[in-house]
């Protein structure tokens, strides 16, 4: 699992590659703490080369969606492979996440 | 103990070895050394003794021949009158201690004509008085003898082998013959004085430099004139000597011989009778051969005896060199072999083990030191070991207690109804887990639920007990599946700061119409006759306190399979992080036709297992078959 950040001018660009498990979410969590801060602002998590969350990283996108909420600012996950997207889908997490 | 005494042994024996080689070589060395030195002031020494003894045998003969030099003019003065020249024979023999006899031997006629002439002295053995008398006559024909012979015919002083001259004074002697002329040059008469053997082996008796020398003078041709020995009689030849000598014992006896007879001085080397021997040898001005031969034992004797003392001392000196290094080293050693049980000590778990108290600032004492410390943080690792333990076997005590509390939260009695067959399993991956189900029947009606809380272990399992409960508190006040599950929101929402989430579905068969109502929160759509139910996903519980859970039924007949899972089970993994898939569960499902509830249950358990080819279980896993009946 690895966790890129570029930050442009508007928006904050996320890659993140890899699986979010058992093993890895809490490497996940440390990697996108600095997104939960107020002047994160925009932020875009590119999704293309994430294989595979378990709850754990489910959990943790619901708490970075709490953070940019409360900071008023915003989250959209892109590019989402299939099952990935269905996990989303099976718990109503994409209800609350925005994914394009 | 036995490893530190071989050791001092050793080193010890290591040593000893060393030092001997060195002393040996040392011994060697100085033997040879020594041999050489002794050798060569020997050889020095005696050459000395034969210079002198021949100085000074040369010295009495030249008194000898003065006697004789000088009486011969008397002669010529004298040579007509018998009287006289009886008087200057008696004076030669008695003033001279070590002439035996003198004659004065005329030529023949030439003494008043007469044919044999020769006034003669000598000592008479039996009354040690000097007598006189004519020695010439037919019994005693003096021109064939040796002594008047050589001389006459050469014409020059002589020195005769030795002989026995029975005419004359007895004994065995050599004579010293001088040639007299008269005026015109001619020769009318030789002078003689003779010698006995036995005062030249006085002489020579008296030289002793080594015991077994021997001290002989020989003529030119070879015989003695002097032998210490009695078995080599007086007036025996050195050839015969050299014949009577064992040839196989013998080595450079010719060559010491000839160099012998060469007449020049020299030393040399030489076995006799398996001797070895040693000779230095030169002339006399008279041409007589001087040797003295020394038996090499003799010479030696000297330095074997250095060199047996100082092997002595050398032993006695490496006998307490060894012992002085064994004791030194087993000393030095001995803290080894206390630490060695020092540490076996240890290897046996006795940590309190005393060491030795070491004084010398060395290598042992570093060891010690060491050693101490290994002893100290052992001590320590054991504790710790022994506290982490202790709080481990409590923990897993505790989480044992915890799992059998979960599990004794979930139902065992399968309801033993006649229109339905239900049946479940959880498998959590740790102890205790994050994954429920439940069910009862109220009013003939099925509720039947199944839960799965984000993560695993203990804080999965603290939600899980709390949507349990919330599950059966709510249930006990609602009917409908939409209102049980929105009260479990609420309760579940409230205080949740880890952000857990709990994916949860519940169902409401009614056991009479077969209508099944259901609302989902996010969980794992069901399986109902091998095909995905159509499921709306709401929202999991714990998330949004508000949310709005939608409802929804379906009407299902006898017959009817209705299949629960978590996604324990279809994202189960291979090693190769293949996961079992929705699909694979679909086909077991499908297989399970006929089969009741358990047996459905296993079969998918067995599938699944088979096909993780058991890789750790990575996350709890849940199944619920329930049959309806037709």
């Amino acid at each position: 699992m690895e966790v890129s950040i570029n930050k442009t001018e508007d928006k904050t660009l996320v890659k993140v590659n890899g699986r979010i498990d058992t093993t890895t979410a809490e490497s996940f969590n440390e990697a996108i703490a600095p997104l939960m801060a107020p002047e994160a602002g925009a932020i875009e998590i590119d999704c293309s080369e994430l294989d595979y969350t378990s709850s754990q990283g489910l959990r943790i996108f619901l708490m970075l969606q709490k953070a940019v909420s409360a900071n008023k600012g915003s989250l959209v996950l892109t590019n989402m492979q299939a099952p990935v997207k269905e996990v989303f889908d099976i718990t109503g997490f994409s209800s609350i996440i925005k994914i394009i | 103990m036995n490893a530190t005494r071989s050791l001092s042994t050793k080193l010890s024996l290591f040593i000893l070895a060393l030092t001997s080689v060195v002393f040996i070589l040392t011994i060697g060395a100085a033997a040879i050394s020594s041999h050489i030195l002794i050798t060569d002031e020997a050889t020095k020494s005696l050459e000395n003794l034969r210079d002198a003894t021949i100085k000074d045998m040369e010295k009495t003969l030249q008194n000898i021949e003065f006697a004789v030099e000088a009486s011969s003019w008397l002669v010529n003065e004298n040579k007509d009158k018998e009287e006289y020249l009886y008087h200057i024979t008696d004076r030669i023999v008695s003033e001279n201690e070590n002439i035996v006899g003198s004659a004065i031997a005329f030529c023949p006629g030439y003494f008043r004509k007469e044919h044999w002439f020769a006034p003669f002295s000598y000592v008479d053995e039996s009354s040690a008085q000097v007598k006189s008398k004519q020695l010439g006559s037919e019994d005693y024909d003096y021109f064939d003898m040796e002594w008047y012979k050589i001389p006459a015919e050469t014409g020059q002083p002589h020195w005769s082998e030795p002989y026995f001259d029975e005419g004359g004074g007895g004994y065995l002697m050599c004579t010293y013959s001088f040639p007299v002329y008269d005026e015109n040059y001619g020769l009318y008469a030789v002078m003689t004085a003779d010698i006995t053997l036995k005062f030249i082996e006085d002489v020579l008796e008296s030289i002793k430099p080594y015991e077994h020398s021997v001290v002989s003078l020989m003529t030119r041709n070879g015989n003695y004139l002097k032998t210490r020995t009695n078995v080599e009689k007086y007036g025996t030849s050195i050839f015969a000597t050299l014949d009577s000598t064992s040839r196989a014992k013998n080595y450079n006896v010719n060559a010491v011989v000839e160099a012998i007879m060469s007449g020049k001085k020299g030393h040399m080397q030489y076995a006799a009778d398996g001797h070895l021997c040693f000779a230095v040898y030169g002339p006399l001005s008279n041409g007589w051969l001087a040797t003295i031969a020394t038996d090499y034992k003799d010479v030696h004797e000297r330095s074997s005896i250095m060199r047996n003392l100082l092997s002595i001392i050398g032993i006695f000196g490496l006998i307490i060199m060894f012992l002085i290094s064994f004791f030194t080293i087993r000393k030095m050693t001995k803290p080894l072999t206390q630490i060695s049980e020092a540490a076996e000590g240890i290897a046996g778990g006795n940590f309190n083990m005393a060491l030795p108290e070491i004084d010398t600032d060395d290598e042992v004492r570093q060891l010690r030191d060491s050693f101490e410390m290994m002893q100290n943080s052992l001590q320590e690792y054991i504790d710790d070991l022994k506290t982490t333990t202790a709080a481990n076997e409590r923990f897993e005590s505790e989480l044992s207690i915890a799992s059998k509390i979960q599990m004794s939260m979930l139902p065992k009695e399968f309801p033993n109804h006649d229109g339905i067959d239900l049946h479940a399993i959880l498998k959590p991956a740790r102890e205790v887990g994050g994954d429920l189900y439940d069910f009862f029947v109220r009013d003939n009606c099925l509720y039947f639920v199944i839960g799965d809380v984000s993560g695993k272990s203990v804080p999965a399992a603290l939600i899980m007990s709390i949507a349990r409960c919330a599950f059966r508190i709510c249930s006990h006040y609602e009917q409908e599946p939409k209102y049980i599950v929105t009260g479990m929101n609420r309760s579940l929402c409230s205080r949740n700061d880890a952000q857990m989430f709990v994916t949860f579905f519940l169902g409401k068969l009614d056991l009479g119409t077969g209508l099944l109502k259901y609302c989902n929160a996010g969980h794992n759509p069901i399986i109902v006759n091998g095909r995905y139910l159509d499921v709306k996903p709401n929202l999991a519980l714990g998330l949004i306190s508000d949310f709005t859970y939608e409802q929804q039924e379906v009407q299902l007949d006898g017959g009817a399979c209705i299949t629960l899972y978590t996604d324990g089970i279809t994202e189960a993994e291979r090693e190769d992080k293949q996961q079992f898939g929705e699909d694979a569960l679909l086909k077991c499902t499908a297989e399970t036709g006929g089969l009741s509830a358990e047996k459905s249950n296993e079969l998918i358990i067995d599938k699944l297992l088979a096909f993780t080819k058991g890789n750790v279980q990575n996350d709890d896993i849940t199944i619920m078959t329930i049959k309806i009946n037709k």
